[in-house]
């Protein structure tokens, strides 16, 4: 095929040539994996919020919180096989506990809900696209910055906590109990944080602005856990089976639900009734039931932000 | 109207302004000023959105931060381009026209007029959020006027706005000056400005550098000499005769243009008295003849840029 | 006159087509789901309670857990937060503050139109649900005139404190997130805390006022664990007087406070061009 020569540009203003311009001729390497680019500025920001920090010290609250309840709760009671349950449901409460669960929530929010939305909103998006980086770059610098910072918050204090029950409680044999308990939190702590930042760049993306992304965030969170609750506890004594279930269909409950069958344990569930108020032990659900749910949610997410993330100008308002 | 006795403004360590003291009568005062001058500080000072670290701010002798009695005499069009998304433009003035205590069918027909005036006739009654810049600066401008004010503060007014546009916005703010409105108008386009004022604020980097007649001015500044060039018909006759006047410190012939020449004095004043007698003497004929640096541009690179 | 123009338009703020839908879903969901249930449980072949126990059991559940637990709260915080800081964030904030209004009428302009959306949805979804649950006869049986004071009290007493969260910073999330944390995290917590900790949860003072016996034998502290309006504690009693008293202080205090770091407070940011 013939090449065509590329075009002399200012041929006929001058016949001498302008070299008064150089184009940058230093060193020019792409980034191999472009979208850690996007990533790390994601977690620099991070780092630099007040409200980030105060969260997290909220997680680290809980794991001071469920390590001193721990230690009474160890001391106090003569060492039984059940307290290796009671181990398990704790380092599920570091981990999942309402504590923990809302700092986390506030941080996805804090972090995520303008992550896009904002970008948007300043038509950041068409500088952003202007480098040689491609939407889903962009997407998922965003999630794996994202991603990364909900994964330590939620994994690192339950580590810890892991950490201390070993070295403290030695006569518990942690370990020879479960030897896969560290893979086992890192597995955990993979759920939530995962859901977590889909969702809120799902809803960023197609967001006007950060507050909108929040505030519908949150509504969506907080009611399906209110809805599930509430029909798991009524339901409760004359189907046991499907209003466990039930009170597993929020997105809190999936998260629950993995972590109850990552670390084998059951769970206690308020129910309603005619006698008084009262909890019952509910056994994990299967697997299937909050890794569909949570896959669906998570693909779902991330195509709609996909398909949101153009390089367009947005109208100002 | 406007005065400020030596005020300075922090935003932590970072200082906007720094003792700034001026006095602002009537008609149009233009405020320059690089980026990060301080300008829009200043505008938030004087519209009471912010208060003086040190010193005082009086617009009309009162302080204008919450000042209700402040906010019934001023305008205020902000260079910010968000507005109601979701309200119409004329929504939007009428909104603001009550707000300033304008009621019922003189809301209405004052509405009407301003509207009419910035030219937004034709997209009045369409969402702000499908406006484009130039028009959003319009309706901003209408909001700022409704109610009348004896005070207008206008931050970056021409932005976003075409030429004809700017030449009809120009012309409202010149029939508002002279109606007795006087304006504080902070821009970046020196070209606009030249046409509305040549009473200046100069700010750089939170200073307040110059204030008065941009010609008052340029006169004070020896370091440059004035540079004036004239077209005529016999150039090299005229540049010999005109480097022998005393007043003429160079004379330069222009190669691409063989008919203009460029000079420089240092007493333009003297130089524009003794041009006549030259002409009548070597019988020349001028074509043109105007003074490229006395004007806000030229004005503004000295001072800002030494 | 002034007054008229800023709520009305607060309210259109707040009523936004794409709001308003969110605010009817919240609104009917505690409704549809109740009588979801109540339809679900009588197609059962083992009732358990009989019907009208069964229907006055599901009122109670759905109010005290779904209305005043999630409803009152979320649109609380959702709209005290939004009125103000949407527009702090948005800088269309100066558009109003450089009127000649005072900023004290400005924010209880905008206090008062949260306060109606908050209440007409809450109360709609009550309405709604006795309807569902009880039928036309539910408005006698089920005490839906308590439920909608109570309501419309507790929508005082939580707009007023999260408007005071949001009149001391310039960014709509963190007290967006700090309101969420305070109601659906603090509001849990506390009550169960053993000793007089719910002393310091509003919620307490509005289920003492509005109590919703779900079980026969609620009387004790474990009644309290999800806010099911458990009244005695270890030595610390809230009576209904007190309830009022503190609900009324709360709402008054925070609504003073706002106004006054309202009209004091800056909310403009530095300067970005000039």
């Amino acid at each position: 095929m013939k090449k065509t020569p590329p075009p002399v540009l200012n041929a006929q203003t001058s016949p001498i040539a302008d070299l008064s311009y150089r184009g940058y001729n230093g060193p020019l390497k792409l980034h191999a994996v472009r979208w850690w680019v996007v990533a790390l500025y994601t977690i620099r920001r991070a780092r630099r919020s007040v409200g980030f920090w105060v969260l997290t010290g909220v997680c680290a609250l809980s794991y001071l919180f469920h390590a001193l309840g721990f230690y009474f709760q160890h001391n106090l009671s003569s060492l039984s096989p059940s307290m290796h349950q009671v181990f398990a449901q704790t380092l599920f409460s570091v981990m999942n506990g309402s504590l923990n669960e809302y700092a986390v929530m506030g941080i996805a929010l804090l972090l995520g809900a303008g992550s896009i939305a904002a970008d948007n909103r300043a038509n950041a998006l068409m500088v952003y696209l202007a480098r040689p980086i491609t939407r889903t770059d962009y997407l998922a610098g965003k999630w794996s910055g994202l991603f990364l910072i909900l994964y330590s918050v939620i994994a690192i204090p339950s580590i810890l906590y892991c950490l201390t029950a070993m070295t403290a409680f030695s006569d518990m044999h942690i370990l020879q109990q479960d030897h896969w308990v560290f893979v086992h939190i890192l597995l955990a702590a993979l759920f939530p944080a995962v859901v977590l930042t889909s969702l809120i760049l799902g809803i960023s993306a197609w967001s006007k602005s950060a507050f909108s992304a929040g505030a519908l965030f949150a509504s969506i969170y907080i009611l399906s856990n209110t809805i599930a609750g509430i029909l798991g506890m009524v339901l409760f004594r004359k189907q046991p089976d499907k209003a466990n279930l039930l009170s597993h269909c929020s997105l809190s409950g999936l998260m629950d639900a993995f972590a109850q069958r990552v670390f084998h344990f059951n769970m206690k569930q308020p129910m309603l009734g005619r006698g008084p108020f009262a909890f019952t032990d509910t056994p994990p659900v299967l697997l299937r039931y909050s890794l569909i749910p949570a896959l669906v949610i998570v693909v779902l997410c991330l195509l709609a932000a996909h398909q949101r993330i153009r390089a367009v100008e947005i109208v100002k308002g | 109207m406007i005065e400020l006795q030596r005020v300075s403004r922090w935003y932590g360590q970072v200082i906007a302004l720094n003792d700034v003291s001026f006095s602002l009568q009537g008609g149009i005062t233009a405020l320059l000023g690089p980026n990060g001058a301080g300008k829009s500080s200043l505008l938030k000072l004087v519209t009471g959105q912010i208060r003086p670290t040190t010193g005082q701010v009086q617009v009309l002798g009162k302080q204008p931060f919450a000042n209700q009695w402040v906010y019934a005499r001023m305008g205020y069009c902000p260079e910010l381009e968000t507005t109601y998304d979701d309200l119409t433009g004329r929504e939007f003035v009428n909104l603001m026209a009550r707000l300033a205590g304008i009621r019922g069918a003189e809301c209405t027909r004052r509405v009407a007029e301003v509207i009419e005036k910035v030219g937004m006739n034709q997209a009045a009654d369409r969402k702000m959020g499908g406006y484009s810049k130039g028009m959003r600066q319009r309706i901003k401008v209408a909001q700022a006027i409704v109610h009348q004010p004896q005070v207008l503060i206008l931050d970056e007014p021409f932005n976003g706005l075409d030429p004809v546009a700017r030449r009809d916005m120009a012309q409202l703010l010149l029939e508002l000056a002279g109606a007795g409105c006087g304006i504080l108008i902070s821009s970046h386009i020196l070209y606009e400005v030249e046409h509305l004022t040549h009473n200046i604020l100069l700010l750089h980097k939170g200073r307040l550098l110059a204030q008065g007649d941009i010609y008052t001015i340029r006169a004070l500044i020896d370091k440059h000499p004035h540079s004036i060039v004239l077209e005529t018909d016999k150039p090299r006759t005229a540049a010999q005769k005109l480097i022998e006047m005393e007043s003429v410190l160079s004379v330069a012939l222009n190669r691409q243009r063989p008919f203009e020449i460029k000079l420089e004095t240092h007493s333009p004043e003297r130089f524009y008295a003794d041009l006549p007698d030259l002409v009548l003497q070597q019988g020349l004929q001028i074509q043109s003849l105007y003074s490229p640096d006395n004007n806000l541009e030229a004005v503004f690179n000295y001072l800002v840029q030494g | 006159m002034v007054d008229i123009v800023l709520y009305t338009s607060a309210l259109r703020t707040l009523a936004r087509p794409g709001r308003l839908i969110w605010s009817v879903l919240l609104a009917l969901a505690a409704p549809l789901l109740a009588i979801l249930v109540k339809h679900a449980s009588s197609a059962s072949h083992h009732p358990v309670l009989d019907p009208y126990e069964h229907s006055l059991h599901l009122y109670n559940a759905f109010s005290s857990l779904m209305i005043f637990g999630f409803v009152l709260v979320i649109l609380s915080v959702l709209s005290s937060t939004g009125i103000i800081l949407q527009e702090v964030e948005q800088k269309t904030i100066v558009y109003l503050l450089t009127r000649p209004v005072a900023r004290w009428r400005i924010l209880l302009a905008r206090y008062f139109a949260s306060i109606t959306l908050t209440t007409a949805v809450a109360w709609g979804s009550t309405v709604l649900l006795a309807l569902g649950t009880l039928g036309i006869g539910g408005f006698t049986q089920a005490p839906v005139g308590r439920d909608m004071g109570v309501l419309l009290l507790g929508a005082f007493a939580y707009t007023s404190l999260f408007l005071l969260l949001c009149s001391m910073v310039n960014r709509a999330l963190i007290p967006l997130v700090a309101g969420l944390l305070y109601g659906f995290l603090w509001e849990t917590l506390i009550p169960q805390l053993p000793g007089n900790f719910r002393a310091i949860s509003l919620m307490s003072y509005i289920h003492v006022l509005a109590p919703h016996h779900v079980n026969k034998a609620n009387t004790d502290t474990s009644g309290s664990l999800l806010g099911f309006g458990g009244t005695s504690g270890s030595g610390f009693h809230i009576t209904t007087a007190l309830s009022w008293g503190v609900l009324c202080s709360v709402a008054a205090g925070c609504l003073v406070l706002a106004i006054l770091v309202f009209s004091s407070r800056e909310y403009v940011g530095r300067a970005e061009g000039g």
